[in-house]
Formats: structure tokens, C-alpha cells, sequence
């Protein structure tokens, strides 16, 4: 989690939990990068977008830490390379998401004392 | 407790600091111990990030200090949010709010799931959040 963009928002820590989210998308079926792109945008209704700036180096980083595993696939006349994840992959994506709820539940804490939000349990 | 703690990266930590200080006036390490202790031990913030960040939220009038002698007798500075903060502590919390539904809608998304054990996930959580109120301005990653 790198701490050097937009200062005084939380986009920071979102933006820490980019490899949390492309693995969580491709552990959901084996996918192209801009289709986990495409998935995080639709799933998080639009609020948030990776761009071909970040995505290439985080599954370039992915790779090889060996938690996912590209594979090409022919379509038509075309090559598709789909990306599914490794064992290690999935044990990673278990770690990260733990992390995540362990994160934002303490900030949670902190920001809302009388636990007036409820869409978080 | 569960693991160790995990250090908090500058954005939140802004929100963090507004936080603790809109209870009432602290010095540095009392910002830390509270952060600390009101996520039960779940959060830490290094000196290193603590103190720049304070200079900086200094300088944009978001919070002020005064010095004051501690019990040990040294000055040190006693920080205090200002009404920019204050207004800035709220803008924070609806986009921390925002963003961080965003991430749960994706980290917790249940269904579809060809190759993940279904048993091995924690339960999804509610989606009963409020919609983004501006899904033409996604935030860039």
C-alpha cells in the first residue's frame, strides 16, 4: 500500500486492496484482464475503476508471485489469454480478504463509535 | 486481537487523526494511543507517518496546536481540529462510506463462483447500501 497518492482521501487504502479485488474477480471464473477490470467496475456499482495503468503491472505482479496462471484460448480466429488462480492464488485472496474486513471494520470503529452504519455488521 | 496491527496508509490516516481529534484536543501520542485503542488494538500509526502528517494538516489550516507543558514538564504540542477540519472530517467519512461499500460489494460477491470453495467463504455481507450517488465520477485506481 503505497501512501503517496491524493493525500487526505481514502482513496489510498482502496487503492491498496487493487490486488485483493483482481484476484477476488478471477478466482469468481477464469477471466481476461480487462474482463476483471470490467467485473470490479460493475460489481462495486460503478464507484470504482482500474485503470490499464494499474491493472497491467498488478497481474504482470501476480503472475509472478505465482498466484495466478495465465492460459490461452482460442476464440474464433482470435487468441484470448484467460487468467485463473493457483493454489496460492486462493489461499492469498483468503489472506486478503481477511485483512480487508480486519481493516475496515477497525476504521469502521473509529469513524463510526455508535456503530451508526448498517450496512456493515 | 487477531494477528498484528496493521499500519495505516496516509489518506485514512488523515480521516483517523480528524477523528480523534474532534473528541477533544491531544498531543501526538495520545492521537496514536486513541487510534490505537478505539480499533482495539487493530490499527497502528508509525511516528513516521504520524508527525508529517500533522505538519502538513497544519499548514492547511485544518488543524491548529498550542504548546503546552506536559506532565514531565517538557513543551510539547497539543493539537486541536479547526472548523475546516471539522468540515473536512465529514467530506471523509462519505467517501471512505462510499469506497469502502465499493470494495466490500466486490470482495463479498457470492455468487458465480466456478472455482472458489463456496464452504471456505465467510458469510456475504448485507448489500442494503445506499447507491453511489455519482457513478459518473468512479474513483481511479
Amino acid at each position: 500500500m503505497a501512501g503517496r497518492h491524493t493525500m487526505g482521501k481514502a482513496t489510498d487504502i482502496v487503492h491498496g486492496t487493487i490486488e485483493l479485488l483482481i484476484l477476488k474477480t478471477i478466482g469468481m471464473e477464469p477471466i481476461q484482464g480487462w474482463g476483471a477490470a470490467k467485473r470490479i467496475h460493475e460489481l462495486s456499482h460503478q464507484v470504482i475503476r482500474v485503470r490499464e495503468g494499474s491493472l497491467h503491472p498488478a497481474l504482470v505482479r501476480l503472475h509472478a508471485q505465482g498466484l495466478i496462471r495465465p492460459h490461452l484460448v482460442q476464440s474464433g480466429n482470435r487468441t484470448k489469454r484467460l487468467y485463473s488462480l493457483t493454489n496460492a492464488g486462493r489461499a492469498q485472496l483468503r489472506k486478503e480478504l481477511a485483512r480487508w474486513d480486519r481493516l475496515s471494520d477497525a476504521v469502521d470503529a473509529i469513524v463510526h463509535p455508535e456503530g451508526v452504519k448498517v450496512d456493515k455488521v | 486481537m487477531r494477528g498484528k496491527a496493521i499500519d495505516i496508509v496516509q489518506g485514512t490516516l488523515n480521516m483517523l487523526i480528524f477523528q480523534t481529534l474532534a473528541e477533544k484536543p491531544l498531543h501526538g501520542w495520545g492521537i496514536r494511543e486513541r487510534i490505537h485503542e478505539l480499533s482495539k488494538n487493530a490499527l497502528q500509526v508509525r511516528v513516521g507517518s504520524l508527525y508529517p502528517a500533522l505538519s502538513r494538516l497544519q499548514k492547511r489550516g485544518l488543524i491548529t496546536f498550542r504548546r503546552v507543558r506536559t506532565k514531565k514538564g517538557l513543551m510539547g504540542k497539543r493539537y486541536n481540529l479547526t472548523r475546516a477540519g471539522r468540515a473536512q472530517l465529514r467530506q471523509e467519512i462519505a467517501h471512505w462510506d462510499r469506497l469502502s461499500a465499493a470494495v466490500d460489494r466486490v470482495a463479498h460477491y457470492a455468487k458465480g463462483y466456478a472455482n472458489e470453495q463456496i464452504t471456505s467463504q465467510p458469510a456475504p455481507r448485507p448489500t442494503s447500501v445506499p447507491a453511489p450517488q455519482s457513478p459518473s465520477n468512479p474513483r481511479l485506481m
